[in-house]
């Protein structure tokens, strides 16, 4: 088992920096997500790792050893791509055991291997035929195969189930989550879809725009997001963000925007205000808002009553769209609801689970 | 009804375009066994009481054909491997790399095809006579060489564009070096143009004549279409030779494209990515 470690990457494209001063240190076995939105340079920090790309500065460690100049052969790394990347004109088997014979193994030794992998991964039945015979379900196994049969001390993962219907993306999932916790091997997999993120990772590391925004376990991500970027990126719905300010009168810390007054509960913000009024922007979950006619906890003070825009309807839950002056609010609730656009919803504010963050630096603010 | 009417008339065009280009070639066959004395008959028979295969005994027996036929195979079989080998690679790092100059580097492979053949003559005749490559194979060569090989590096880069760098990178990750990855990844799904690559390399030097012409003075180091030339004197012309050896000419042309066509097949990289 080996870890990788990065230090201080830098990565340009022509005039372009790509990737500004990257760290990340991943721990040997650890499912570390890369997640972040197109061309924020987490598929060329895999590839990186990968030998792929080279770097302008910093340092790739795999196992301990600096790899910045090995090429990818010696890195003892695998990767899954995106879009597969399977040997057109070889047979599901072959695809299996070339890098095995490119390694010179005995015959012996590569079907012991090929045959492992393919019955772990369900397509021993498929060995003969050719990557142009397969479903796309079955073409992500093999290229899933194909990394397995090398046993590599890293896998590397580039959004390999974006090309795969919600269903099936489904079901890798969770047969690459199992595969992990089989394999116990240090696995990076890079995905722009933050419910992969929060639902494979033991840690999450987002990025934007060429920096990591923070790096920490999907728990960590969604409680205490570091910024106002890392809270709209994680979570589904969104989270909705509430420019205002927070004024102390007498005892009570209140929130004051254009439309909304909420009585906060937590009594440290009175001893950390340095002044008595103090800008901030009021991060609220859509699970922490709870419609008024389904909840057995009553808040008054904290009700909200919203105009209701459209509705979304997931079955468990509805996602409601709506809004108070120019202020959009979005809530997740029971779906049993039979709020249609244009009526009114009361909606409270569940105070104990609110996020603050600075509205000049947008840095989550601890109270 | 009237998509009957268009259907006939499509049919009788078709059949007059497949007339104008049997023709021709029956033509040369039925000539290629008359007499040389019957070259003017109108008839269209192939084969008539007078008809025999004198003609062909006449072209392997007495003639040099087998000679100038060793002398094409040679130029063409060079020419053709080293078209594929020069594009092949060429056209990859055209595709795959990038470096300073790229651009006019293809630029100036494409200017090349504006010029047409008979226009380089003189430079390349004396290139060749600086280099004292006149009456030589590799003279021959060269130029075959050099005037087929822009056509074939942009086609080959071309189909390489399409080919996704994915193959190989995956192959890298697998333990190939670069090279490794290109011959054993993506050479073998490029199959279909390096045909084309080796079609064209073959038949531009197989039955090429003016450079030949100007290259080439000892009959002895004679290509097929000097050879066939050399039939045609200036007061009587032995037609029956003359076509009888076209005909023999055309056919290794015939059997490389039959050989080669089916690995002319599209869609080699089918299911190698996500589609």
């Amino acid at each position: 088992m080996s870890g990788v470690t990065l230090k201080s990457i830098y990565k340009s494209f022509g005039a372009q920096t790509i990737l500004k001063n990257i760290s990340l240190e991943v721990n040997s076995g650890e499912f570390m997500v890369v997640v972040g939105p197109s061309g924020c340079g987490k598929s060329t920090l895999l590839r990186i790792i990968a030998g792929l790309e080279s770097i302008e500065n910093g340092d790739v460690y795999i196992d301990g050893h600096k790899k910045n100049k090995d090429d990818p052969s010696k890195r003892e790394v695998a990767m899954v791509f995106q879009n597969y990347a399977l040997y057109p004109t070889m047979t599901v088997y072959e695809n299996l055991a070339f890098s095995q014979r490119i390694r010179k193994r005995s015959k012996s030794e590569i079907q012991e291997r090929v045959m492992e992998s393919a019955k772990k991964l369900r397509i021993d039945d498929l060995l003969d035929r050719k990557p142009k015979e397969l479903s796309g379900g079955q073409r992500q196994r093999v290229a899933l195969g194909r990394a397995l049969v090398r046993k590599p001390k890293v896998f590397l993962f580039d959004e390999p189930l974006s090309n795969l219907d919600a269903k099936l993306r489904q079901e890798m999932r969770f047969e690459i989550k199992k595969l992990h916790s089989q394999l116990n091997t240090t696995m990076i997999y890079v995905t722009h879809d933050q419910t992969e993120a929060m639902t494979m990772a033991d840690r999450i590391c987002l990025m934007n725009d060429g920096v990591i925004e923070q790096v920490g376990t999907p728990q960590e991500m969604y409680n205490n997001p570091v910024n106002t970027y890392v809270s709209r990126f994680i979570g589904m719905p969104p989270i909705n963000l509430i420019e205002g300010e927070i004024n102390i009168e007498g005892d009570q810390a209140i929130f004051v925007s254009d439309e909304l007054k909420i009585f906060l509960k937590n009594e440290r913000i009175r001893e950390k205000l340095s002044r008595n009024s103090q800008k901030i922007i009021l991060g609220v979950r859509p699970q922490d808002l709870h419609d008024n006619y389904f909840s057995e906890i009553k808040d008054i003070k904290n009700t909200i009553t919203a105009t209701v825009d459209f509705v979304e309807n997931l079955g468990s839950t509805a996602i409601v769209h709506t809004h108070k002056g120019n202020t959009q609010i979005s809530g997740s609730i029971k779906s049993e609801t039979s709020i249609k656009p244009g009526d009114s919803i009361d909606l409270i504010i569940d105070v104990n689970s609110l996020h603050f963050f600075n509205q000049a630096t947008n840095e989550r603010v601890n109270f | 009804m009237r998509k009957k009417i268009e259907t006939l008339g499509i049919l009788c065009l078709l059949i007059l375009f497949i007339m104008a280009i049997l023709y021709p070639a029956l033509n040369i066959i039925s000539v290629s066994l008359r007499s040389d004395d019957a070259f003017q008959t109108r008839s269209l028979t192939l084969w008539t009481d007078e008809s025999s295969f004198k003609s062909y005994f006449t072209l392997f027996l007495e003639t040099k054909f087998l000679t100038w036929m060793k002398n094409s195979f040679i130029v063409s079989f060079v020419v053709t491997l080293t078209g594929v080998v020069l594009a092949s690679t060429s056209g990859y790092a055209l595709s795959r790399f990038n470096f300073i100059g790229k651009k006019a580097v293809l630029f100036s492979i494409l200017m090349t095809q504006m010029f047409p053949a008979t226009m380089l003559l003189l430079p390349f005749f004396i290139l060749l006579a600086k280099f004292e490559l006149i009456n030589s194979y590799i003279g021959l060569i060269i130029i075959y060489s050099s005037t087929a090989l822009p056509f074939c590096v942009w086609q080959m880069k071309g189909y390489y564009d399409t080919v996704p760098p994915e193959l190989e990178e995956s192959a890298r990750m697998d333990g190939c070096t670069r090279f490794s990855a290109f011959t054993k990844i993506i050479l073998p799904v490029s199959v279909p143009a390096l045909v084309i690559t080796a079609l064209f390399s073959f038949m531009a030097s197989w039955s090429e004549y003016v450079v030949a012409s100007i290259v080439l003075q000892d009959p002895e180091l004679y290509t097929l279409p000097l050879g066939l030339k050399s039939f045609q004197a200036s007061l009587a012309t032995q037609w029956g030779l003359y076509a009888a050896g076209a005909v023999v000419v055309s056919i290794p042309v015939t059997i490389l494209f039959i050989f080669l066509s089916r690995f002319l097949v599209s869609g080699l990289t089918i299911g190698s990515v996500k589609g």
